[in-house]
């Protein structure tokens, strides 16, 4: 035997996974040859790696703590059930059947919220129908096939109904443009027929007022006929564009009884009244507008200049809650520009602002610091005197 | 059955089989199937620590073995009522916790030890035969050195050669354990064999030419 042979199967030989005869072939070779014996104690020696205890010991206390560790799982596994906890169960059983799986939960709960969003956009649009309901006006009954015989007359006539039926749309798309076509190039007799010379038994005036049924705003266009032929075709342009595109209808407003009494309300405001949305909106808006004049004034350090932004922003119509405000910001500038300056004018003209607006600034917040300033000024004007 | 017979001497080769112990195993395991826990735990406190270094050598990692090792006692006692009563009780829970400790590795989380040892130095004297040359080595720096050296093993490798030689399993008992062919079996421990002895030549050397 070669000592390739041998160097390929000295693992095996190794691990005792070799059958006896090869097991003696190899054990006479190894006898005779010194490199495959080195071979083989070399692997013996990695064999033995594994047979050393090569991990670390934990400390002894750790024994004990594993077995306690063990033990509590196993004691939390066979733990029984507490009164309270029997009765909640019963509780949830009641409630979340055991045979109820999530899957059959997740399944319905999507099904519901599908069903709420049709149901919702059909709201939206103000038509009170259940998509069943308008599905259930196409459905077509279909003849009983077993109960008859097959009649070939009953078949073509059927037939001939199917081909009417696919046929009328059509035609009434035909009518129908042959009416706007015959608006558009006569207008002259339906004017007539529409200022009432036409009598209701009449066929033809019955045609014209069809004609008119379709368009009132038409009527009102052509009854104007000083109007220029220009803006009346302006004008039949914005009707014909009104008939084609869908206008969605604004919400309407709905009476509904609250603990307040009855109220308008619209859908696509909550529970919200129209008044108090608006109100909000407004308050919004002003807040908005006070709040980038604050920032303009802010940004300047001139106290004149701070003024007259205040002022301008008085004057640009601002609602009630922020006037007092702005006056009281005001008042304080010219108070700082008072006591700054110190002359007589510039606390003649404070005095005199305060004495203006006493009632927007003696609000409950700030009457003490605006008596007090009117006080301090006062003094100031009477030790200049001096 | 087959099976379970070759497990049963594969296991416990090189360790003296004592029938008493068998008997007494099986006493506890009946006291424990009734629901008897304190039998359960003295079967704890015999073989938690052979269960604890058998997956300690396969991760080599305290946390890790740790939590293995308390899986795998939950487990057995919760499928206790599965075990066959005319087979040795060790072998079957080795089987457990081998399952548990590759599923646990399949996982592939790995975290870091933060359990260190006080006495890392002090290593328990290897089980050396006469026969193994490197039993003259200094103890404790060998044993570094081949831990250090398994660690560097992948983790299926490792597996297998942990079990041919710690464990003393036949290749066909590791292809069962472990639900590979006997090719990958013998081809996965020559692949360990060859890294090892890449890792561990300096030592393997100097051993050879002092001899």
């Amino acid at each position: 035997m070669q000592c390739q042979h041998v160097k390929e199967k000295l693992e095996r030989y190794l691990d005792n996974e070799l059958p006896d005869l090869e097991r003696t072939t190899i054990e006479e070779h190894l006898e005779n040859c010194a490199v495959c014996a080195e071979e083989l104690q070399a692997l013996k020696s990695i064999h033995g790696v594994g047979e050393i205890k090569f991990v670390p010991d934990p400390p002894p206390e750790y024994w004990r703590q594993l077995s306690q560790n063990i033990k509590n799982r196993i004691a939390e596994l066979e733990e029984k059930p507490s009164k309270w906890t029997f009765v909640l169960n019963k509780i949830q059983d009641i409630l979340w059947p055991a045979k109820m799986s999530y899957r059959f939960v997740s399944i319905t709960a999507t099904a519901v919220v599908l069903f709420l969003v049709i149901r919702i956009s059909f709201f939206e649009n103000n038509k009170f129908e259940t998509p069943l309901g308008i599905l259930g006006k196409d459905t077509i009954k279909l003849p009983d096939k077993a109960a008859e015989p097959f009649d070939t007359e009953n078949a073509l006539r059927s037939s001939g109904d199917v081909t009417q039926m696919k046929e009328t749309p059509d035609e009434t798309h035909h009518a129908t443009s042959k009416m706007v076509k015959s608006k558009k190039s006569k207008p002259s007799p339906s004017l007539k027929q529409l200022e009432g010379k036409g009598e209701p038994g009449d066929p033809e005036s019955k045609e014209i007022a069809g004609i008119a049924a379709l368009s009132d705003e038409e009527r009102q266009s052509a009854q104007d006929k000083r109007a220029s032929p220009a803006v009346q075709e302006k004008q039949r342009m914005a009707e014909s564009f009104r008939q084609v595109t869908v206008i969605k209808p604004a919400p309407e407003t709905q009476i509904v009884k609250t603990s307040q009494g009855e109220l308008p309300r619209r859908p696509d405001l909550g529970t919200k009244t129209i008044t108090a949305a608006a109100e909000e909106a407004e308050a919004s808006d002003i807040a908005l507008i006070y709040n980038t004049f604050l920032l303009q004034a802010r940004n300047t350090d001139d106290i004149t200049e701070k003024i007259d932004i205040w002022e301008a922003y008085l004057r640009s119509n601002p609602e009630r809650p922020f006037v007092r405000k702005a006056r009281y910001e005001q008042a304080q500038l010219y108070f700082k520009l008072a006591k700054e300056k110190m002359t007589e004018e510039q606390i003649y003209q404070a005095l005199r602002f305060f004495s203006d607006n006493i009632e927007l600034l003696q609000t409950d917040e700030n009457q003490e610091t605006i008596q007090n300033q009117i006080e301090e000024l006062k003094a100031l004007l009477t030790n200049m005197k001096k | 059955m087959n099976f379970y017979l070759y497990y049963y001497y594969g296991a416990m080769k090189g360790q003296i089989r004592n029938k008493k112990d068998d008997k007494e195993d099986l006493r506890w395991v009946r006291k424990a199937k009734r629901g008897n826990q304190k039998a359960f735990e003295k079967l704890v406190f015999k073989y938690q620590r052979r269960v604890y270094f058998t997956v300690r050598k396969m991760v080599m990692n305290h946390n890790d073995s740790d939590d293995i090792v308390q899986d795998t006692f939950v487990k057995a006692y919760v499928n206790l009522h599965q075990f066959d009563e005319q087979f040795p009780f060790y072998p079957w829970l080795h089987r457990i916790a081998i399952n548990t400790t590759i599923n646990h590795q399949g996982r592939s989380f790995r975290r870091k030890e933060i359990f260190t040892i006080d006495g890392e130095e002090e290593y328990i004297q290897a089980k050396s035969n006469n026969e193994n040359p490197l039993k003259e080595l200094i103890h404790g720096e060998l044993e570094e050195h081949v831990a250090l050296a398994m660690e560097k093993l992948p983790f299926d490798q490792r597996t297998v050669f942990v079990l041919r030689t710690s464990e003393g399993l036949s290749y066909q008992e590791i292809g069962q354990q472990l639900n590979i062919s006997l090719g990958t079996v013998m081809s996965r421990l020559s692949r360990a064999r060859e890294k090892l002895k890449d890792l561990l030549q300096p030592y393997l050397i100097d051993k050879d030419i002092g001899g």
